[in-house]
């Protein structure tokens, strides 16, 4: 048995009801709280420990040289073209100085302009 | 009548698995294909010897897109049956909203896929619009849209709070109601009833002796589901229910999804109303060494049974990790359900048991007796098939309709 | 039928075959490589009718490398099995079992592919996974292989 006019019924509803789609770059949209996006790392509260280092799946995040951080004068350095977001470096960072922020506006024309945000 | 081959090439970057396909044709039926794969092999299996336990979970998830909850969720479980540890029922709960609302998204993601391989491009649009619901709700679980990493070695990463529930209550009513408009309209509509009924039978002798899984076997009237032969988490107590049909052709397998997406709605809302307080992992640290130990795990993923196996000799790193994705046990039933089809049904066909898109990219048709070559895209094969549909439909009534 | 027949029949079948049963429920039997095609044809009358997956493991230390064989039961009271068998290293061959299995025509390629165990009686055993031009001996899942040695097709 089949239903005539119901597809009909459907797509005139649809037609007089309001559109869906938010028009992008003209209307901002705002990420949710907690959404994993653009690194922030504050450079007075690291210890040097290297706890993300090791914890990072991607290999993203190398240890330097750096004398303002005591006790062991290292600091990570984050390459964001490596990253795959995954939260585990501030998850385990014991000084809590790794956070990711709603910002997911990751373009750029080179490789090196995107980058971290370091908060001395 | 002059038999030629028929190459449906591999060409796609967007999605996991890009297979080739050769067709060997007489007039318009097709007689005998051949597979060609291996185009998307990223070696995933050697390089999870190299890295530590808990790593190991955030590169598994990356072999899918779609169904990218279900791998990072199977390694979690495996992992923590080697180091024998029993996460926490809160934890449980959590990894469970994951994988069903997961199978949501991937059944509504490939059901516009099916309608705009024969042509509906306007519901491809609407259900899409309903899968944007899902990755709503994702973003506020876990913080992404697309590989959400919710689980961990030892339970959940995050806590979901009182709002969150009570949104997913509201939203698993509103995709029970649309897998029902879905359900009303793929058995009354004249285009899709055309593309969809005896189109690529399995039988159920070949599902069983070609050991198919997933939809694609409960197609056809096997009972296969890990949820139903060994519940694991918290599938025993949820009501869940097996969905079978017997036909075996693409309008069964539509139907099992569609009901499925019934179902995982169901358990949503059961969970939403049950779910347990208390903590929702337990502690283990990231550079834990293992006991020696031999474990397999699997989980019904949305496309079937998803199998891993491990095998660890001590230490901080697994000695073998072995991955059979579900659409790799599923490549062989395509042998017996394209003989004697059209070529117009090659998409549908290739579609029903749910690969990704890439399949079909290039179609390439060789004249053997002039040798002429003519290259078609994919856009130029999906549109000669609906003009040979629109031509030949009235020849057709009689069969399909 | 319950595992204490199984276990009865696969050692009729081959007196040196071992069977335990893991704390998850799941059964493993442990028989000898040249008895492979007769404990699976046994097992599959038996209601083990679906083959799920085969592993290859290359165990270095002992010198050998095991396949492995994951097997689904038809009905629920039986539990999940997997059998397992062992062959030299040097020059790995075994049966295969596409007669009694179909659905071990693309396991069986890629665990050549990946390991470089030969399939005796397989109908085409190819390269599937890795490009079919590569030389014979590049089989990059063992333990002892270099990675990035393939330079390029030599004719």
């Amino acid at each position: 048995m089949k239903e005539w006019g119901f597809v009909w019924r459907e797509a005139i509803r649809r037609l007089i009801s309001k559109p869906f789609t938010i028009h992008y770059p003209f209307v901002k949209v705002e990420a949710v709280e907690g959404y994993r996006g653009r690194i922030e790392f504050h450079l007075s509260k690291c210890k040097g420990c290297g706890m993300c280092a090791m914890v990072c799946p991607s290999k993203a995040i190398t240890m330097v040289k750096e004398e303002k951080v005591k006790p062991s004068g290292r600091m990570p350095v984050f390459e964001l073209a490596r990253c795959c977001y995954c939260g585990l470096c501030a998850e385990y960072c014991p000084a809590k100085a790794i956070k990711l922020t709603k910002d997911y506006h990751l373009v750029g024309f080179r490789k090196e302009d995107i980058k971290a945000r370091v908060i001395p | 009548m002059s038999s030629f081959k028929l190459y449906v090439g591999p060409i796609h970057p967007a999605l996991k698995e890009p297979i080739g396909f050769t067709f060997e044709v007489e007039g318009e039926r097709i007689v005998n294909v051949r597979l060609n794969l291996g185009f998307n092999h990223r070696g995933i299996e050697k390089l999870l010897e190299e890295k530590t336990w808990l790593q190991g979970a955030f590169v598994a998830e990356h072999i899918c897109g779609i169904c990218s909850g279900a791998h990072h969720g199977c390694y979690c479980q495996g992992v923590e049956g080697v180091f024998e540890i029993e996460p926490p029922l809160r934890g449980l709960f959590i990894r469970t909203i994951g994988w069903e609302l997961e199978r949501i998204h991937s059944h509504l993601l490939w059901l516009g896929v099916m309608f705009h391989e024969s042509g509906f491009d306007t519901l491809f649009m609407y259900t899409w619009r309903d899968r944007e619901r899902t990755m709503d709700l994702f973003e506020e679980l876990s913080g992404r849209r697309v590989v959400y990493s919710l689980s961990t070695i030892g339970g959940a990463r995050r806590d979901v709070s009182e709002n969150f529930l009570s949104k997913l209550k509201r939203q698993a009513r509103y995709f029970k109601e649309r897998a029902k408009f879905y359900e009303r309209l793929v058995l009354n509509d004249a285009t899709v009833l055309a593309r969809f009924r005896n189109v690529g039978v399995l039988r159920r002798e070949d599902a069983l002796s070609l050991s198919a899984v997933g939809p694609t076997a409960r197609g056809s009237g096997v009972k296969k589901d890990v949820r139903y032969e060994e519940p694991y988490a918290i599938y025993e107590d949820s009501p869940f229910k097996l969905v079978v049909e017997e036909e075996g052709d693409a309008l069964a397998k539509t139907l099992v999804r569609i009901r499925e997406i019934e179902v995982s709605a169901e358990i949503l809302e059961w969970i939403a109303d049950k779910i347990p307080g208390g903590d929702i992992r337990v502690k283990i640290s990231p550079m834990a060494k293992a006991p020696v130990n031999e474990v397999i795990s699997r989980v019904e993923a949305p496309r079937g049974e998803l199998l891993y196996y491990f095998n660890s000799t001590g230490g901080l790193r697994p000695y073998r990790v072995k991955v059979r994705t579900p659409t790799f046990a599923n490549l062989l039933p395509i042998i017996k359900m394209i003989e004697g089809q059209y070529i117009a049904d090659i998409p549908v066909v290739i579609a029903s048991i749910d690969p990704c898109i890439a399949c079909c990219e290039r179609v390439v048709l060789v004249d053997v007796k002039e040798g002429k070559r003519k290259v078609l895209s994919k856009r130029e094969l999906i549109r000669y098939s609906r003009k040979w549909f629109q031509e030949n439909l009235k020849e057709l009534k009689g069969e399909r309709l | 039928m319950e595992l204490s027949d199984i276990e009865r029949a696969v050692k009729a079948l081959d007196p040196d075959a071992s069977v335990k049963v893991d704390k998850a429920g799941r059964a493993w039997i442990k028989v000898s490589a040249d008895k492979i095609k007769e404990v699976l044809r046994e097992l599959k009358s038996k209601g083990y009718n679906h083959l799920t997956a085969i592993t290859g493991l290359d165990q270095v230390k002992e010198g050998v490398m095991e396949l492995l064989y994951h097997l689904l039961p038809e009905s629920k009271e039986l539990p999940y099995l997997t059998v397992r068998a062992s062959v030299p290293r040097e020059d790995p061959k075994i049966d295969s079992i596409t007669d009694i299995f179909p659905a071990a025509l693309l396991y069986e390629d890629e665990v050549y592919d990946m390991l470089g165990v030969k399939f005796v009686g397989h109908p085409d055993l190819k390269r599937i996974l890795l490009p079919e031009e590569l030389p014979e001996g590049i089989h990059p899942l063992r333990k002892d292989f270099k990675g990035s040695i393939y330079k390029g097709v030599s004719k």
